[in-house]
């Protein structure tokens, strides 16, 4: 049987804006499967004030929650049944952030027409939000962000409670999952109203594997119709951090503490210094990786913890994911730093540590040497970010959020790193980060906290490891001596967060409204 | 480091089986048909040196200026035939990134870092593999770099294979490594029920322990050099390991590369490994937990080895999705019907050189089992029982060859989803590769599973899945009477 098409493998990619709306990006592949992504220029960000949590449920619901004729729905058991035979890929998958909404699904090019009859064309074009979903869905979604992640989870607890902090004041300060009284709220007229305003032709770009020219006006066809009256994006005016201020949030599990701190920067992807900032950043702190001098510092050469990392743009996914999932670009990012949990008794000694090595990279910057050792370690990332089709096509998503040209964030990559020299790397670390103004969240036991919070107003007790904890005996060798040294240095500096700039909240309060 | 040495874990839950069983599966095509009937997607380029080398290379060019070059080694947990030094293979897994490469400590693992790679490893029961991920341009040296000149990636891995060099400390320090590996896999109850099903279906057999050793064997590790490199020059050789390249590449300038750094390497004889015994009748066995677990019930069944091409094989690689997936009947007899089970699956280890197991584990309620003991455990034995020996009657269903191509559909379609990456395409390629050595391995799998039929299935099942060949394991906390009837 001749039924499989094998094609050769065509690189470069082809953008278009078609007439009536959706930017379209190709990639075609060899193979005979089809995989698509479809970006909805819509996230949490569009909640209404007191329905936190829309966005999220309008893009579960719009898979699971039927589709098609109402007296012979598409339930999601029945979805299940249909793509079963086109492999698990076909099942749409959807992730929804803070300003997009990604859809993604992988489907054999010779059922390719029947599936944006059966599958896409209803799902977009009759969704029937049955309530019986919406209350599981709900359900769910509550059970994240009332216990789960409040409870459950430390790590990522810190980190999305510092996303949320940095945004404070603005439509980008609530979880995208969602508050557990905006989830109650929410109702099916709620979503479809969204669905309506948001889910739209025109506020969609498209990015697949599709190579023939027939398919692809077919994929277009069986998106829904332009919006009569599109629904506007709410504006978004960060305000900057001024000084330091420290949120403490208690969670009733946590045996060990977590360090975050942050504050926005005002470049993105699409600015000529983000690849000299980036190059530095790796060379800082490197996410998930030995490379970083954090890393090096704090659990490498003295123990503290499993890992020490910092970042130029929100990386979603942590702990778990090692590498940048592109779908989550933003317009507005922040630098930050991660301190991953240490006993609770290192916590005020390691947040000044942080600030301590942040002034001194700033202030001392890289030598070439470092600058050289950090582009490589940078362009060896590439390497994972391009490692599959779909995070190909993921990122030429992204670019189409950032507004960037061919040949985009992975095409450009290797070459922007190579060009980066020393003085741009630190010019751009200089120029973009600093360490006056900064929000700090740390994560960590009930009992902790008034303790924590005192000392840190105060400047007392903070002491890393004792000697006999490093393993250090007298007379200590020259190479443990500059390690002490600089411990000291550490000990020493001032943090300067006022009591009136401290708040301390229960983890479960975090997420209410 | 960002190189994470491991053993092959069973796939445990249900949510991720999808890609890891496009991952596991794969088939061979013989030379004539594949000319026809191309399942693969991509071309192959192939070139075999004096020595037996094979070198497979797959121009995947959308992955632009990157390169997998992994190197399958035929060996693994299975060529582990001495008494008291189990855990060799993987061992060696860790030793091999030690190389001393140009005569330094920590040579190899210095290039690698200046050159800008990714680099892991992976050992299995019939396989070692070695998977750097590096730039095209880095595979031939020397490279430039600001620490001082770097060699190519095909010279650093011709180099290790061939001339491994590592002194007894290295041993050490990885037998440390790898016994910290071994404690955290034993609190992963799937491993210790795999544990004491092998000990007692394969007295006889390399199969009998897990590719990460025996307890009392790693612990004695450090002690286990000398076997250790006698495992090396049994097995590290040319005929009996092979080079795959896919990504962004020119198969000549590899070729030339591979047959410059690899003629050197000296074929020899391998040591063939017996296979198994017949089984002879029903097993039972237990393991006694320390800790409030929910108890597990894992029934399994002695399957024939690969023969890609064959029917029996084809229809090996379709059990998961006939037995586990969340279409299966006796999933949904389990998960949604009786809800006797939180989870259902199996651990995808029956595609293996030798004649291994299918095993089927159940995870079940820890309240229920307090409340009705045995009674329960012994309800969903015989639920999974039954469930497993209907495949003897599957052709008598009336809708019998619409579901068997339903499911050879969704397999088709989820093992070409499955070749994402470079370093995917490169794995599953070996995974299969391994069995008969043919490059069009996978080209013959899928035909074969073309040709299956009901009656194939039923065929099969009436084979394999009776009571003799049967092993019930099952797992749990505290006083109850191990040994479910």
């Amino acid at each position: 049987m001749r039924t499989l098409v094998f094609l050769l493998a065509v690189t470069g990619a082809v953008a278009a804006q078609t007439s009536d709306g959706p930017s379209v990006v190709s990639i075609p592949a060899a193979g005979s499967l089809y995989e698509m992504q479809i970006v909805i220029r819509a996230g949490s960000a569009e909640d209404p004030a007191g329905r936190e949590g829309l966005a999220s449920l309008t893009g579960r619901l719009l898979i699971e929650g039927g589709f098609g004729s109402s007296a012979n729905p598409v339930t999601k058991e029945r979805l299940a049944q249909i793509t079963r035979p086109w492999g698990a890929a076909a099942m749409p998958t959807v992730t929804v952030d803070k300003q997009t909404t990604t859809l993604a699904m992988t489907v054999p090019r010779p059922v390719f027409a029947q599936y944006v009859e059966q599958v896409v064309k209803p799902m977009f074009q009759q969704p029937l939000w049955l309530p019986a979903e919406l209350d599981r869905v709900r359900r769910e979604a509550l059970t994240t962000v009332e216990s789960r992640l409040p409870f459950e989870l430390q790590e990522e607890l810190g980190l999305e409670g510092l996303d949320n902090f940095i945004f404070a004041g603005t439509p980008l300060q609530h979880l995208a999952a969602g508050t557990v009284e905006g989830l109650k709220a929410a109702s099916r007229d709620d979503l479809a109203t969204f669905a309506r305003g948001y889910y739209t032709r025109d506020n969609m770009s498209v990015a697949s594997t599709i190579s023939d020219e027939k398919d692809r006006s077919l994929l277009l066809a069986g998106l829904p119709a332009a919006a009569t009256s599109p629904a506007s994006r709410r504006p978004i005016q960060v305000q900057p951090v001024s000084g330091r201020e420290l949120l403490v949030v208690t969670q009733p599990g946590a045996i060990a503490s977590g360090i975050h701190a942050g504050f926005p920067i005002s470049i993105t992807r699409n600015h000529p210094d983000y690849w000299p900032l980036f190059v530095g950043n790796v060379f800082f702190g490197t996410h998930r990786d030995s490379f970083g001098r954090l890393y090096t510092l704090i659990r490498e050469e003295r123990g503290y913890n499993y890992g020490n990392y910092s970042y130029v743009e929100y990386l979603a996914g942590r702990p778990s994911f090692q590498f940048p999932p592109p779908g989550t670009p933003r317009t507005h990012q922040y630098f930050s730093i991660w301190i991953r949990p240490v006993a609770h008794q290192y916590v005020h000694f390691l947040t000044k540590a942080s600030m301590f090595e942040l002034e001194r990279l700033l202030r001392d910057g890289l030598t070439a040497r470092e600058v050289a050792e950090a582009k490589i370690k940078a362009r060896t990332l590439y390497l994972n970010y391009a490692a599959s089709k779909d995070r190909q096509l993921g990122y030429r998503l992204d670019d189409l959020f950032y507004g960037m040209k061919e040949p985009g964030y992975l095409g450009d990559m290797l070459a922007k790193i190579d060009a980066a020299t020393p003085d741009q790397v630190n010019g751009a670390l200089r120029k973009h980060l600093q360490a006056a103004n900064m929000k700090f969240l740390i994560v960590t036991h009930p009992d902790q906290a008034a303790g924590l919070v005192d000392a840190i107003v105060t400047g007392r007790r903070a002491s890393g490891k004792t000697m006999e904890e490093y393993h250090i005996a007298e007379p200590v060798p020259p190479e443990k001596r500059a390690l002490l040294e600089r411990d000291k240095q550490w000990a020493a500096y001032p943090l300067g967060i006022a009591r009136e700039r401290v708040k301390v909240v229960k983890a479960d309060d975090l997420f209410r409204r | 480091m960002d190189r994470m040495p491991e053993v092959r874990m069973p796939r445990v839950h249900l949510a991720v089986t999808t890609p890891l069983l496009a991952f596991l599966v794969l088939a061979c095509a013989s030379e004539e048909q594949g000319a026809s009937e191309r399942f693969f997607p991509y071309q192959m380029h192939t070139r075999t040196l004096d020595n037996g080398l094979r070198v497979m290379v797959v121009p995947a060019p959308e992955f632009k200026d990157m390169v997998t070059f992994l190197t399958p080694v035929f060996a693994g947990g299975r060529n582990e035939t001495e008494q008291g030094k189990t855990g060799l293979a993987h061992l060696f897994e860790h030793v091999m990134f030690r190389h001393e490469f140009g005569g330094q400590a920590g040579g190899y693992d210095e290039h690698i870092r200046r050159m800008g790679a990714h680099n892991n490893a992976t050992t299995s029961y019939d396989m070692t593999w070695y998977y750097p991920t590096t730039f095209t341009a880095n595979l031939t040296g020397p490279l430039d770099r600001p620490a001082g000149p770097t060699a190519g990636l095909i010279e650093l891995e011709a180099s290790r294979f061939i001339d491994l060099k590592v002194d007894e400390k290295t041993f050490q320090t990885e037998s440390g490594a790898v016994l910290g590996e071994y404690r955290r896999g034993h609190a992963v109850p799937e491993l210790r029920l795999l544990e004491s099903m092998s000990a007692a279906a394969f007295p006889d057999h390399p199969y009998g322990h897990l590719v990460i050793g025996l307890a009392k064997d790693v612990e004695n590790m450090p002690q286990a050099s000398e076997a250790a490199w006698a495992f090396f020059r049994n097995y590290y050789a040319p005929n009996n390991a092979a080079v795959i390249a896919v990504g962004d590449v020119q198969p000549e300038a590899i070729f030339a590369e591979v047959e410059k750094r690899y003629s050197r390497w000296q074929r020899q004889e391998i040591p063939r490994i017996p296979p198994r015994k017949d089984p002879a009748g029903e097993l039972t066995t237990h393991v006694a937990w320390d800790a409030d677990v929910s108890p597990r019930i894992m029934v399994s069944y002695h399957t024939p080895a690969m023969q890609p091409g064959t029917a029996e094989t084809a229809v090996t690689m379709l059990l998961s999705e006939l037995l586990t997936s969340q279409s299966a009947p006796l999933f949904q007899k389990l998960r949604y019907e009786k809800q006797t089970v939180t989870a259902f699956s199996d651990l995808g280890i029956h595609e293996s050189a030798d004649p291994f197991v299918l095993a089927l584990v159940a995870e079940l309620a820890l309240g229920r089992f307090k409340k009705d003991g045995e009674v329960y455990v012994n309800d969903v034995r015989s639920d999974v029982v039954a469930g497993v020996e209907a495949l003897k009657s599957f052709s008598t269903a009336p809708d019998a060859a619409e579901t068997l191509e339903m499911v050879k559909s969704k397999y088709r379609n989820d093992f070409l989803a499955g070749l994402n990456s470079t370093l995917r395409i490169a794995s599953v390629l070996a995974q299969y590769y391994k069995f008969n050595r043919d490059p069009a391995v996978i080209d013959t799998l899928m035909q074969a599973i073309g040709r299956v039929s009901p009656s194939d299935v039923d065929a099969y099942a009436s084979r394999h899945f009776t009571a003799e060949r049967r092993v019930i394991t099952t797992l749990w906390a505290g006083q109850h009477k191990a040994g479910a009837q």
